[in-house]
């Protein structure tokens, strides 16, 4: 059961846009759907009524729904420290992650995991992770597993820019290459690490570091939606055919700080020009464009969203009083 | 100035008096974790360097630099990520000039904010310093700004790799009244009656305030900040006055500081300790009070002790 996926659904304005004439209709759901319930949990976040730290996918929605919908029912997922994007275009249960950041025990981790950690073992959504890289090997050992077990799954292992960086993901790629595994990997190239950027530390491309590793990799828009979907249909066809990895790296854009609650400084690392910039390349904004759907009528269903999210929010808040 | 503040000043005046020294760790340009406030600023992109996401390298970049005779501090975002370099601190750093035979003074200080405010869950709640205990690798858990002061003299006077912890809950701690000629491994923070609470800086705010408010008079408050257990610490441990001694620290309870800190006291005035249970912290708050030394534990016990 899902209360709120169920009324999210039932939204009258969401069938309206969907209806309208378009060739991804799903894609655009599942972004708005991401990008309602992000923006409220943001919302919360900054009026302090959930705990922890929160790192917000809002921006980044093209990467998960346009990946994901790709993937099949017996696939895997690992993720990141961001990872209610890749959770909700997976089909976790979106009450069940409202109650996991409230910290009840009817969360979708018994209230243990918090953000960082939000998991569906019924969805093989393998969990967001607190440690910079660390799903990838684990993502590198399910799939050795499935491919032990004669299982056509594939695993769809996320992970971020700054990650890139980790030993413990290079040396994934070079396991995930000698073992010939059924995986894809996907950087969200989000342009920081915290206030790091990537050039900043490394001379190269993702893309470029696995194919050192012999994986076919490729640079993709990651503010794209159809884009994301169709390299990843391509991507995934390979992996799931050849039994081999591959990998793309997907140039985004997370459109809120770090974390909600990071605050800017002085001297700071995020420029107002750039910024403003990416914020022009949204991706809803793009497909709302190419394909003449008033961006206002997109709007409209994210602030809807986002009042379903508070307002079971409210309630949840209310009743543990 | 409190803690955080006196730790970045000597920082600063350690890079003003040794030319040699360089700053290394993750968004420390921008001072992530609000420790080295203005470091970049003053001493620049030679002095202080972003690091990529790769603690295992960056730990051992760190000891290379501390070899060819640079004094080196390297920050981690938070205490956990000290096993990702263990490897370089322990099997490295910490055995290079038994293994090779030499005498070099290695100038490497690791920098770890520990601990959680609230709803970090398992990745980034961890007080792992007991691990570098065990280890005998050279550690302090900072708890006031005269161990800030302590410490950079030590790190001066005797160079050898060393791990700072940083308790988050100690950030604002302000300095108390002391002897300059306390041992500040081990020492008395608050004189009091009838019991000595020995306690480290993830827990000695909270103990302050729980004294107060039970509005008892204060039993004698210690702390203790050098987990090695070095020789001056053991003495002044030894020394302390002949009450009933409970210890209280935020630190795994199973193999730990408490079995350790054990040896060295009477052991009829041994009360006991509260520790956190050796368990993953929990995300929700209410679980995450059931593990963690927060007030909450520290009251209820202090209740119990003094009935
Ligand atoms: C191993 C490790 N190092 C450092 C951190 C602290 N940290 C949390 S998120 C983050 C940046 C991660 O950047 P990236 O992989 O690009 O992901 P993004 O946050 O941009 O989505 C850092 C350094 C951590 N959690 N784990
Ligand atoms: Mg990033």
């Amino acid at each position: 059961m899902d209360v709120l996926r169920d009324k999210i659904e039932e939204l009258e304005s969401l069938k309206y846009l969907i209806s309208l004439k378009q060739p991804f209709p799903n894609l655009l759901r599942e972004s708005i759907l991401i990008r309602g319930i992000e923006e409220a949990i943001v919302a919360l976040a900054k009026e302090r009524q959930l705990l922890g730290p929160i790192h917000s996918y809002v921006g980044e929605e093209a990467v998960a729904v346009g990946v994901l919908a790709t993937s099949k029912e017996n696939d895997g997922v690992t993720s990141t420290h961001r990872g209610h994007g890749h959770y909700i275009s997976r089909g976790g249960n979106i009450t069940k992650l409202i109650d996991e950041l409230h910290g009840l025990d009817t969360g979708c981790n018994g209230g243990n995991g918090g953000s960082m950690h939000v998991a569906d073992l019924s969805k093989n959504l393998y969990g967001a992770n607190g440690i910079v890289g660390g799903g990838v090997p684990i993502a590198c050992g399910i799939s050795l597993a499935n491919k032990l077990d004669n299982s056509d799954s594939l695993i769809y292992c996320f992970f971020g820019d700054g990650a890139s960086n980790q030993g413990v993901v290079l040396e994934s790629f070079n396991l995930a290459a000698f073992l010939s595994l059924p995986i894809l990997f996907i950087c969200e190239n989000n342009q920081f690490a915290q206030s790091t950027r990537l050039k900043d530390v490394s001379l190269t491309s993702v893309s470029d570091k696995a194919k050192g590793f012999g994986i076919k990799s490729t640079i993709s828009n990651g503010l794209c939606l159809e884009e994301m979907y169709s390299i990843s249909l391509e991507m995934s066809e390979y992996s799931r055919t050849k039994k081999k990895p591959s990998l793309i790296q997907a140039d985004t854009y997370r459109f809120h700080r770090h974390f909600v609650s990071e605050r800017r400084k002085n001297i700071d690392y995020l420029d107002e020009d750039i910024h403003s910039s990416f914020l022009e390349k949204d991706p809803l904004i793009k497909y709302s464009r190419k394909y003449a759907i008033k961006l206002e009528d997109i709007n409209i269903v994210i602030q809807e969203i986002q009042n379903i999210v508070v307002s079971y929010s409210n309630n949840i808040k209310e009743k543990t009083k | 100035m409190n803690l955080i503040e006196t730790f970045r000043a000597k920082l600063f005046s350690s890079f003003e008096e040794n030319k040699n020294s360089i700053y290394l760790g993750e968004d420390v340009r921008n001072a992530h974790r609000g420790i080295a406030i203005g470091l970049h600023e003053k001493f620049g992109d030679y002095k202080v360097i972003d690091m990529p996401i790769s603690e295992s390298g960056f730990t051992g970049l760190g000891l290379g630099l501390a070899i060819s005779g640079k004094n080196v501090f390297v920050e981690f975002n938070f205490a956990g990520l000290i096993l990702l370099g263990l490897d370089q601190i322990f099997n490295q750093a910490h055995k290079y000039n038994e293994m090779m035979n030499s005498n070099i003074n290695l100038n490497i200080t690791y920098i770890l904010p520990t601990g959680t405010r609230g709803g970090l869950a398992g990745h980034h709640s961890d007080n792992p310093y007991p691990i570098l205990s065990h280890l005998g690798i050279r550690s302090y858990v900072l708890s006031t700004p005269f161990d800030c002061e302590k410490i950079f003299e030590k790190l001066h006077n005797s160079p050898k790799p060393t791990a700072l912890f940083l308790p988050v809950a100690a950030f604002n701690n302000e300095e108390i009244p002391r002897n300059e000629y306390d041992n500040f491994g081990f020492y008395k923070a608050i004189d009091g009656v009838e019991l000595n609470i020995i306690c480290t800086g993830t827990t000695y705010k909270y103990i302050e305030e729980s004294i107060q408010e039970i509005n008892k008079k204060s039993p004698n408050v210690y702390i203790l900040t050098d987990i090695l257990f070095q020789k001056d610490t053991i003495k002044s441990i030894q020394n302390i006055e002949k009450l009933p001694v409970l210890f209280i620290d935020d630190t795994f309870e199973t193999c730990g500081l408490s079995s350790e800190l054990q040896k060295y006291i009477d052991k009829d005035f041994w009360l006991g300790s509260l520790n956190r249970y050796s368990k993953n912290v929990p995300f929700s708050k209410t679980l995450e009070d059931k593990v963690i030394v927060g007030k909450d534990r520290i009251i209820n016990c202090l209740k119990e002790v003094i009935k």
